[in-house]
Parts: C-alpha cells; structure tokens; sequence
C-alpha cells in the first residue's frame, strides 16, 4: 500500500486513482450531518478547512485508557453538503459506502473509502483528536484530528472515476 | 408472584451492551476467515475487519464507533413481575457502563433543536409475556446506519411469497453499499404496522422463533437465493455475499392488510441472549 502524508502539502494525494489501496497520514477535519448542516449555514465558511481533508465520522467517548473508536460513517447522506464544501475549497473526503461522482467531478475532489464496522481499527491510527468546532454537538463536533497510515481504498479521483458503478 | 429488581435488569443490559459492542460476534470472524481473495482492495478489506476486532478487544474500544440504540427485549414468565421504575433504572446503568467503557452518546432529545441535548444511550425496551420457565434477556447494539435503510411497507394481502421476496431485494437493492453489507434481514409480515416492526426487529436479533413454516422458509430461501445475483458484497465491493441470513417471521393478520416490516442488520451483528 502507498504512503501518502498530507502534512505539508497534497500533491500526492491529488494524484491517486480510483481503486488505489493507501495509508494516508497527517491532519484531517471530522465533520457529519449536524456539524454540516451547520457549517453551510454560516456566513463565512470556516477558513481552516481549505485545502483540507473531511472525515466523515464521531468518535466514541474514550475508555480509562484513553482509547477510543472513530471509523467512518455513511457518505450517501453527506451528498447534500458537497456542493459547498468542494467550492470552499475541501480537497477530499473519507466515509464509508458508495457517492455519486457528479460533484467529485466537477470540482476535481476525491472520495475515499475507509471500511466500515471498524471504529477500533481506525481509532488506534489515530494520535490525537482535538474539539475545534462546535464543541457542544459532543460526537458530531468538529476534530482536528492527526492520523497515522490511515488503511484507506480511493472510491472516486479527480478525474471522476469510480470504483462504484455510479 | 416472583419479581425481579429493575436494578439488577438494568446491569445486565449495561453490562452485555459494553459486551457486544467490544468483542466481536464469532460467528462473524469464521465467516470472514473462510473468503480468500486475491484482490488487494478486498484482501485490505478482510484484513481491516480481522485487525479491527483485535484492536477492538486489545484496547477494550467498541468495534464500531456507533455503538448504536440499546434494543432491549425482556420475556417474562407468567406470574413474574418487575420491581422498580425499569427506565430510570436503565437509563442511569447505561450512562454508567458508556462512560466507563468509552461507547458513545449518538442520541440526541430533540433531533430539530439547535440547542442539542445528548442523551446517555437510552435503552429502548420491550417487555414480551412469555411461556418460558425463566426470564430472558435480549439485547442488541442497533446502529444507524443499518436502521436508515430499514423500512415499513403495506403489501396487498393478495401477495404471494415470492412477492414478498422481491419487495425484501428490493430493499436490499435500495440499501446498496450504505450500511456496511453484507446484511442481516429481519422480516415482520401481518399483523398491525407496530407488530410487523416489533416481530421484524425480533426476528432479526435471532433469538426467537424464526423461519418455521413453509412460508417464511419460503421467502427466506427466495430471498438468499435471489440476493446471490445482486452486486453489492462485502462492503459493496462484490465479494463475498450480499445478504448472511434472512429471518422471516408470519404473524396472524387483518383480511385487508400485509404489513411488511424489513429490518437490516449490518455485518457487525451484536446481539446476546441472557437466562436469568
């Protein structure tokens, strides 16, 4: 599997294809359904999300150790959100289960896919995860959140292509 | 009239919540073993769900971050009552044993209200009277993503089984990658629409009489068999199969009405029966 880290820049990532199988590792944004009905309601879109990658996930609370689940959570139902989120500049997203490719086409994004049900798998690549947004919405807040090789499949890539029959 | 503590109910329920969200059904892990690939998109997949539930056992976090609703069903015997306010009583254990174990708060009071009000995992019980000589406890995780593509439809109770069927693929088709196949169906038929959905969440825990008679083996069988040809798999990347298992149950039912309740499971079933 190819390393990708989006620590310093993204060119990397911006050249997967559809069907590529890689570790992604630097920082990323969570954000799903309530974070983002709400982020597009906002006047200013939030700046230090351009450029960047969104994971569609929340987090479990953490056990006495510390440790915690994050996987991904259903793509399909975040569609609504793209448009804006692609024009403000997201680069990508993660989540789990088939997309229309329409709006990864039009603004050249990519889609990747973690694989769901494993929560404990991605959370344990996961170094730290920090609140920076919305902080009363508990699991559906927005994290900065560090990774570390990240096992991920590339669903669509800038050129439109899908793994899924979409 | 014997009686049982809500107090010591509501640990049971807690405890074996934390239980199932952490170590993975083992029915599940020989299901997986047995598939070989060649594919690296499907070897990296098979391997994800091997190393996830021994990461998830390992650190003691949930297998899947949605830990999902507490569905709980409690048969009583006859002459056997339940002493104690049940919900306070649950409510309270589950907060407990989700903080404690690191699962998480994915109900919300209100879901239209911006001022979010989270809540401690409350359980959603069902007291069932039973003929059983000792009270039974069912408790499934359910998670979201599996409850979204779930559904209720009125048939015409002129449908045949095979109907029936093709209504379930149908929704199986509809459900596609979205909820982490491959899938568990429970299917409620007859009855009222509250007891079709009832008997299909039931039906779908495994633990109560399923595909007895000829009809529900019927559709069950119509419904793995046509399931083979739908291109969805393991997680949508078709291998593997679509649907594990299907469990029908008939209920008696109104002339005029067929209510047909379909609930999906996703892969990472957690459910588990205790006797008391």
């Amino acid at each position: 599997m190819k390393q990708i880290s989006i620590e310093t820049n993204t060119d990397e990532l911006m050249d997967v294809r559809a069907g590529d199988t890689i570790l992604l590792s630097g920082t990323i944004y969570t954000a799903r359904d309530r974070a983002l009905t709400r982020i597009i309601k906002e006047k200013r879109f939030p700046k230090f999300l351009k450029g960047k990658v969104i994971y569609h996930a929340g987090p479990s609370l953490s056990n006495e150790k510390g440790y915690f689940s994050c996987g991904p959570t259903t793509s399909k139902r975040m569609e609504v959100f793209l448009d804006k989120l692609f024009s403000n500049g997201v680069i990508a997203t993660i989540g789990k289960g088939e997309r229309e490719i329409v709006q990864h086409k039009r603004f050249k994004a990519i889609y990747l896919l973690a694989t769901g049900g494993c929560g404990a798998l991605y959370g344990s690549h996961i170094k730290k995860m920090e609140s920076v947004l919305y902080n009363e919405l508990g699991t559906e807040a927005v994290y900065r959140t560090e990774i570390s090789k990240f096992p991920l499949i590339v669903g669509i890539d800038i050129n439109g292509k899908s793994i899924f029959n979409t | 009239m014997k009686t049982i503590d809500s107090e010591y109910i509501s640990e049971i329920i807690a405890q074996n919540y934390s239980h199932i969200n952490i170590y993975q059904n083992k029915d599940i892990i020989r299901y997986f073993e047995k598939i070989k690939v060649s594919d690296p998109q499907k070897q990296i997949i098979l391997k994800n769900i091997k190393d996830n539930a021994e990461i998830a056992a390992k650190r003691k976090t949930p297998l899947c971050q949605d830990t999902g609703i507490p569905v709980v069903f409690i048969e009583l015997p006859e002459n056997t009552c339940i002493k104690g306010n049940l919900e306070k009583a649950a409510i309270k254990a589950m907060k407990k044993i989700s903080i404690e174990s690191g699962m998480r708060f994915s109900i919300v009071k209100n879901p239209f209200s911006e001022k979010r009000q989270i809540l401690p995992n409350n359980p959603v019980i069902h007291i069932i009277n039973s003929k059983r000589k000792k009270v039974r406890i069912t408790i499934m995780a359910k998670g979201g993503g599996s409850e979204n593509v779930s559904s209720l439809r009125m048939m015409n109770p002129s449908s045949t089984p095979i109907q029936i069927a093709d209504e379930i693929i149908n929704a199986i088709e509809n459900a596609s990658s979205k909820a982490c196949p491959p899938y568990i169906i429970g299917a409620g038929i007859g009855s009222s629409i509250e007891n079709a959905a009832l008997y299909s969440k039931m039906a779908l825990s495994g633990k109560f009489n399923h595909n007895r008679i000829k009809e529900e083996k019927l559709i069950s069988n119509t419904v793995m068999k046509k399931s083979k040809k739908l291109k969805i798999g393991i997680q949508g990347f078709n291998f593997g199969d679509t649907i594990i298992d299907c469990r029908v149950k008939i209920l008696p039912s109104h002339i005029a009405c067929l209510p047909l309740s379909i609930a999906f499971n996703c892969f990472q079933e957690r459910v588990r029966s205790v006797v008391l």
